[in-house]
């Protein structure tokens, strides 16, 4: 079920009238329905893989419960690693696989032997990257005895398959949700409005900018041999916009549709392509993945403290895993390292936390120093997005270099004004909103009521102007 | 909880009232220009045109690839082209032509493939658009099936009626505007055009639909008994589309065969080389479409016997 769907614009209002009217004196039978909501939500896009999340989330429920209850080291490790294998196990054959065997076989031909080896003919089960790592947080902190077990399998599992994160996060963690699950919910009328406002920012930063982008970028990958290099430089803004619009218009639609339900999830996005540099381009970019890395992969291999080698190896590690994370090809792993490669002066030069406050703070205009360095990290992000768009590494090299030849100073051959007009009205709201949680937040404190009303009208016009195209989120394949 | 109900639900009803407004407001002036309006004409001729007649259901695969003049000329039997758009869907088109036909016509059905796959038969916006602009307040009867398709269109529709964009700077489509058909429904505006460039189709969405067959079948049969003949033939396909569609394509002429429906000609004798089409898969070039003809006008001797 997608969340711009019509199926979603029927299941969200009946689990929301059942969850406050019908079992709001309830609080079991509130984290039954969401438990049982999620699961349906799961299952309308394969209900067979239900069982591999309903698995996966009994497997971590009982280690985590063995892990707390053993006091011998040796038997906490045991449970702790068959876990950690299982859960990483079915990763790696959904996920990884095939990638690995292709690789090994074209590796040995290089050398002139042959193999024969067999790959599967298997779909990713959507979101399989998001609830593995819900799992593999939650393990790891009991391990290190940062949380306990949960002991409620119905409260566990709906932290691991609460609707709104489960197929594209925001990756939470159980030190944050968990409770909230919990303890008892109350209707908070500001909260449910901010909810309603956020998923319609949600929708249009889908809707109307990603799907609309998307057109031409995919025309443009599809075939770059066929356009200038001003077509491909466009192409490539457009996927830039693209992505930022389709994942952050998801989180705003997942975060929006908690706040319903009396749940803040975490934030994971906060305005990315206002950044001064790389280093803040990955503090404000799917924030609760890099948080993620930080903490359970950056932190546990020594982080910054050591020499300056520790953190450049540290933070190409980083990178890479975060790369691969996004799927199984040496495009990703690129992008992950031209982002690592982007970042390592700020490293080296330890400059990397130099921009910790909102660009232009209680101003409404930047300086020119901070436009022209915001302008340089969109245009570095932008080249990185090219790999991570191109179908392979072949395409990607190819796109880049026939930007640059001399047709790249001729008149792009795709011109769309409107597209064009659109895309700077939204980074408009969006650098006006630039100090609140989501662009839409201002206009409580800045509108009377009949012109929010017409506002949130005229988004709803050009959000349904573009009903039919029932686009797919781009990570949800991840 | 009563107050965000309470402000959710007036909030939910201007907006019901805007798309309600918007509903019963008339086409706007981009739409009665577009080719959708050319169905008026189209109707005038089904209605007013002596039987026998060849009567072309389908959509603009036909529009777009049909000479009816050379038909005309060789089996000297007036053709009416109905070809408007796919998206309209061939239930439709054939529930809404059933009007007008009477006995000693025939009629030649010519679905796009993307007919025969998921709910697309069922019609799409454009149903939505022919249904409401062009028979206003008029009760035109849809299957459910049909209404389940376009219902998550009905917002759309009612917003663009307050786009100003829909009533200023309007200037006709010169290929697809209502006035780009000749007098047997052909549309004959691109006809002088260069091809131009365009992506092949690389898969037909959606699962085979065997409902369609039965469909066709149904309405065969009760032309059957209204004497009036009644076949299905193949669209005209780009070379490049079919290869990458046929095992969907075979598929679709297996059903035929076992739903015993009268067929004109095999796929892929409608299949032509890129440099025929136009500017889509379905859509053929003056010199394309001349070809289609003949090998239509073959067929039809064939079965006209």
């Amino acid at each position: 079920m997608l969340f711009n769907s019509i199926h979603f614009l029927f299941f969200l209002p009946i689990v929301f009238l059942f969850y406050w009217f019908l079992f709001n004196k309830d609080l079991k039978k509130q984290n039954i329905l969401l438990l049982f909501s999620s699961y349906y939500f799961y299952a309308c896009w394969d209900w067979r893989f239900l069982f591999l999340l309903i698995f996966s989330t009994a497997l971590d429920f009982y280690t985590g419960i063995k892990i707390q209850q053993n006091s011998s080291n040796l038997k906490r490790k045991i449970w702790f690693w068959l876990s950690i294998c299982t859960n990483l196990g079915f990763l790696g054959v959904f996920k990884y696989y095939n990638f690995f065997i292709e690789n090994f076989v074209q590796l040995f031909s290089d050398f002139g032997i042959q193999i024969n080896a067999i790959t599967l003919k298997v779909i990713l089960p959507v979101g399989i990257s998001f609830y593995t790592f819900h799992g593999l947080s939650y393990i790891i902190d009991i391990y290190k005895k940062k949380i306990h077990a949960e002991r409620n399998f119905i409260d566990y599992a709906v932290f691991v398959s609460f609707f709104p994160l489960l197929v594209a996060g925001p990756i939470e963690r159980a030190t944050h949700l968990l409770p909230q699950i919990k303890i008892k919910r109350y209707f908070n009328y500001q909260n449910a409005i901010e909810g309603l406002r956020q998923i319609l920012w949600g929708l249009f930063k889908k809707v109307v900018i990603a799907d609309q982008c998307a057109e031409y970028a995919d025309i443009i990958f599809s075939n770059p041999g066929n356009y200038s290099g001003s077509t491909l430089l466009l192409g490539a803004f457009f996927f830039t916009i693209q992505i930022y619009g389709d994942f952050s218009g998801y989180s705003d639609i997942a975060i929006g549709t908690a706040k319903l339900f009396g749940i803040n999830l975490l934030r994971n996005f906060s305005y990315p392509y206002f950044s001064r540099d790389i280093a803040e381009f990955w503090r404000r970019w799917h924030i609760s993945l890099s948080s993620w890395f930080k903490d359970y992969l950056y932190i546990p291999l020594g982080g910054s403290k050591g020499g300056t080698s520790i953190k450049i190896r540290n933070t190409i590690i980083i990178f890479l895993v975060s790369g691969f994370w996004h799927g199984a090809n040496w495009t990703f792993i690129v992008w992950g390292l031209l982002n690592a490669v982007y970042i390592m002066p700020s490293i080296v030069f330890n400059t990397n936390r130099n921009n910790l406050e909102i660009v232009a703070q209680g101003k409404t205009f930047p300086t020119f120093k901070e436009l022209t360095a915001v302008c340089i990290t969109f245009i570095l992000t932008m080249f990185a997005w090219i790999f991570f768009r191109a179908a392979n590494l072949n395409i990607a090299f190819v796109y880049i270099s026939n930007i640059f030849n001399e047709s790249i100073l001729m008149l792009p051959q795709i011109r769309d004004i409107t597209l064009m007009l659109i895309i700077a009205i939204f980074f408009v709201i969006e650098w006006y909103g630039r100090e609140s949680s989501y662009a839409l937040e201002f206009l409580e404190k800045k509108l009377p009521l009949p012109f929010r009303w017409l506002f949130y009208i005229l988004i709803i016009a050009s959000i349904v102007s573009h009903v039919g195209s029932d686009k797919q989120f781009i990570y949800f394949q991840f | 909880m009563k107050k965000f109900i309470l402000r959710l639900m007036c909030f939910v009803v201007v907006v019901i009232i805007l798309i309600s407004i918007g509903i019963l407001l008339p086409a706007t002036k981009r739409e009665s220009k577009s080719l959708i309006f050319s169905k008026k004409a189209k109707d005038e001729l089904l209605s007013k045109v002596v039987t026998p007649r060849i009567i072309f259901i389908g959509g603009s695969n036909l529009s777009f690839g049909l000479n009816s003049q050379l038909i005309y000329d060789s089996l000297k039997i007036f053709p009416i082209n109905t070809g408007i758009q796919a998206s309209i869907g061939v239930i439709f088109m054939m529930d809404d032509v059933l009007k007008y036909l009477k006995p000693g016509d025939v009629v030649v059905i010519v679905p796009e493939y993307s007919n025969y796959y998921g709910r697309f038969a069922y019609g799409s916006e454009e149903l939505l658009r022919t249904v409401l602009d062009l028979y206003p307040l008029k009760k035109v009867e849809l299957r459910k099936e049909q209404w389940v398709n376009i219902f998550k269109f009905i917002p759309k529709y009612a917003f663009s009626k307050f786009n100003p964009k829909e009533y200023f700077w309007v200037k006709e489509n010169k290929i697809y505007g209502v006035q780009s058909f000749n007098k047997y429904g052909d549309v004959n505006a691109h006809w002088k055009l260069e091809k131009e460039q365009f992506e092949p189709i690389q898969i037909i969405k959606g699962e085979l639909n065997k409902d369609i067959f039965i469909k066709i079948n149904d309405f065969s049969s009760i032309l059957e008994q209204k004497g009036i003949r009644c076949y299905i033939s193949f669209p005209a396909f780009q070379k490049t589309s079919y290869k990458n569609c046929k095992q969907q394509i075979i598929e679709i002429e297996k059903n035929i065969i076992k739903y015993n429906i009268k067929s004109l000609g095999t796929a892929e004798r409608y299949v032509f080389d890129d440099s025929l089409m136009f500017n889509k898969p379905y859509h053929l070039t003056k010199k394309g479409l001349d070809l289609r003809t003949q090998f239509l006008i073959e067929d039809l001797k064939v079965a006209l016997k």
